[in-house]
Parts: C-alpha cells; structure tokens; sequence
C-alpha cells in the first residue's frame, strides 16, 4: 500500500506544537510571574479563549515535557522543596531573552505568512 | 506508533492509562520514562482530586483527549527529547574516532571536572548517609524517630535528583528532571513504608556511600595523571630556565638522559602522550559511571 504525504509528513507538527507550548509558558510566567504547571495551562487557555482561540495548539502534555527541557536548559527555575505536582515555575534571565528572540521570530513568521497569503485572498474575492 | 499499541482500547482509569503510557515508552532511557510517567500521573491524580464526584472513567477519557493518548504523549515526550538532543549535539551524534580526536570530545573534560567534584561531593554524601542512618536509628524511640527519619529519606531524594543534574550535565547522561509521584499513597505510615520498600531509597544510599570511595579514586587518577602529564611537558622548559634537573625519577642514567635535549624531547612527548591517556581514561570511567548512576538513581 503506498504512503502518500500528509500534512504531518510534510510540517514538523510536533516541533511546532513544542515551540507553540515553549513561547506560550515563557510568555506566560513573564507576564504574570511564578506559576504550577496545572495554573500556567490555565492561564494560557484563558488567555487563548479571551483572544477567540479556544483550542490550544498543543496537548497538555507537551507543555509538561518542554518545561523539563526549559528548566534543564536554564530558561526557567523551579522551586525544589515543594512536592512534584506542586512545583513552582519562574522565568530565569536566559528566559527573556529567549522569550524576546522567539517573540520576533513568530511575528516575522506571521507577518510573512499574512503578506503571502493576501494577493490570493484578494483575487478569490 | 506501532500497530500493538495503537489498537489498544481507550484508558478507562489511571493505572490503564499509565500502564499504556509505560508500554508506548518502552526502549525509551529510564529517566525520560520516569518523568513522563510522574507527570501523567500527577496531572491525572490531580484531575481526579478536582471532580471526585465524577467517574474516574469519565475523567480518564476527558484527560485522554486534552492531556493526550497515552500512545501520543509517549510520541511526544520522545520527540522533545531527540529535538534537544539534536540541539545540544549541534547535530553531531556520532563520536570521533582517533586516538587525539579525545581531545575533542566534552565528555572527556567534564569527566576529569567530575573526578576533581567527586572527592568533596562523595566525603559530603558518605557523611550525610551514615550520620542519617545512625541518627535515624538513633531517634527510633522518641518521638522525634519518625518526622526525622522521613526528612531523612527526603533529602536522600532530592540529592539523588541533584547528583542525577551533575551527571547529566558533565558526564552526558539522561537522568531525571523531576522526583517521581508517589501520590498514590495517602497517609503517614503507608508514605513511610513505601518509602522504605522503594528500592532507589537504597540504592540512592548505597550510591552515596560508594561515591566517597569512587570519588577518592577518580580524584587520585584526575590529579595524579594531569599533575604528571603537564609536569612532563613543562619541565623541560623549566629546567632549560633554572639550570638544573628538576624531575628525578630514582635513577642516575634516566636523570642524565632526562637532562640531555632528546631525553627532554622524550620526556615531552611522554606527557603529551599521557594527556591523551588521561582524557581516554576519564572519558571511559565517565561512560561507565554514568551508566552506574543511571542503574541506582532512576526509579525503573
């Protein structure tokens, strides 16, 4: 049986759902300070249903796993002392800056994306 | 996916779920598996405690469709894994080959800077287990026994998760970025027999008592072999300055050879060489250590 591409053979889904969870959680815990892993996803889906977005771009889940990556990596901090479920999360100074690149990179992307996709939306009409 | 577990049927509560996520990250390193696990479990334990009122059914599917299948979560954690990975490789995965490509390698250098750490962190963790013990022992028949004995076997956890840091960090292994749920258990006494049943407890302390040793050993080969090594080049340059033979190895022929212009080439070219055996030497007790470390730290 041949395989024919999808859209998940040709996008790195699972790279941009991990990067959307990565900007979403620093962005998050610069904006409204330190947070549990169960409070910045609350905040997040609130964020997103107050801005029309009601469905997250990525699972529960994979915010759990970048947070491990993000701590590791030095972007945020965590508290120790508290039990695992209720360990608290806060942007270190290597998170801003990251926060700040990956801010710019996303709205060039999606300025480029809106620019290209506008001749087409014209000519439809 | 592979198809086994992709016809698997829906969880329908916590411990399905989690034993259908064990099975997705089968093959998976120990320590990405306990991370993920706890997280799950944590997330769904919590759910639970939100709407206990609810099914646990009913909850376990709700969590399943935002939290993710156990099979997708699995995917996921992998592949946040490989991506760092990749990142922290900058695309490099396979190892030189050589004999000075070592010198090349970090794992050779953060192995030497884990044997110099190894001595004080391992007189450190062989005083806190033994004083631990003994004050646990000690205390058994106040009132004081108990709540001692529990900050005890916590701070055993929460040192095996900073030494699994330090060993990630300088000797490359995955290990642990979180300490493992253990919400399952509710209770004072059940807490403290699980606590004393869970083999990593022991295995933690037997790691800590064996890091005074080992860290004496990796300190006498890291000090010795670098202390030798850059004594051997450098001291032809210091004895052409001071004038007189400053290495004496205990033998007056080798002294006389040692002192000549090709006896300080030889013995300049022996201590290069060393290096490299050194770095060799460190980056194969890192390999090994790391995976020591990995067999007692990580829960399995």
């Amino acid at each position: 049986m041949p395989q024919f591409p999808t859209a998940t053979h040709l996008f790195d889904v699972a790279g941009f759902e991990a990067e959307a969870a990565q900007v979403s959680a620093l962005a998050s815990l610069a904006t409204d300070g330190p947070a549990t892993a169960r409070e910045l996803l609350a905040r997040i889906e609130r964020a997103a249903a107050v801005a029309g977005e009601p469905i997250l771009p990525f699972k529960h889940a994979t915010l759990y796993a970048v947070l491990h990556e993000l701590k590791f990596a030095g972007a945020i901090a965590a508290s120790v002392w508290e039990g695992s479920e209720k360990r608290v999360y806060s942007i270190a100074t290597r998170g801003w800056s990251w926060l700040a690149q990956a801010q710019e990179r996303w709205r060039a992307a999606h300025l480029v994306i809106r620019a290209a996709a506008a001749p087409r939306e014209v000519a439809t009409r | 996916m592979s198809p086994m577990i992709s016809a698997q049927a829906a969880p329908r509560t916590v411990d399905d779920y989690l034993r259908q996520l064990r099975a997705a990250l089968d093959g998976a390193p120990p320590a990405l598996i306990q991370d993920a696990l706890g997280d799950a479990e944590d997330y769904l334990r919590e759910e639970i405690t939100l709407d206990a009122y609810k099914p646990e059914s009913e909850i376990v599917a709700r969590v399943t469709r935002v939290f993710g299948r156990p099979e997708d979560v699995a995917s996921e954690y992998r592949a946040v894994e490989q991506r760092f990975e990749r990142r922290q490789n900058n695309g490099e995965r396979r190892p030189r080959r050589g004999f000075f490509s070592v010198a090349l390698d970090p794992r050779a250098y953060g192995g030497m800077l884990y044997g110099l750490i190894a001595l004080p962190v391992g007189i450190l963790y062989f005083t806190w287990v033994v004083a631990g013990l003994s004050l646990s022992a000690g205390f058994a028949i106040l009132i004081i026994g108990v709540p001692f004995t529990l900050l005890f076997i916590a701070s055993v956890r929460i040192i095996a998760l900073m030494e699994g840091r330090i060993v990630e960090m300088l000797l490359g292994k995955r290990m642990p970025r979180r300490l493992p749920s253990d919400e399952t258990i509710t209770g004072l006494w059940p807490r403290i027999g699980a606590m004393l049943q869970d083999r990593r407890t022991w295995s933690t302390m037997f790691y800590m008592v064996l890091q005074l040793p080992l860290g004496v050993a990796y300190f006498a080969i890291t000090v010795t072999g670098l202390a030798l090594s850059l004594s051997l080049v450098v001291a032809p340059f210091a004895e052409a300055v001071v004038g007189r033979n400053l290495i004496q190895f205990g033998n007056s022929a080798i002294d006389r050879f040692s002192a000549t212009p090709l006896g300080m080439g030889v013995m300049m070219i022996a201590g290069f060489v060393l290096f490299f055996l050194v770095l060799h030497l460190m980056r194969g007790l890192t390999i090994l250590h790391a995976r020591y470390a990995e067999a007692t730290l990580v829960k399995t």
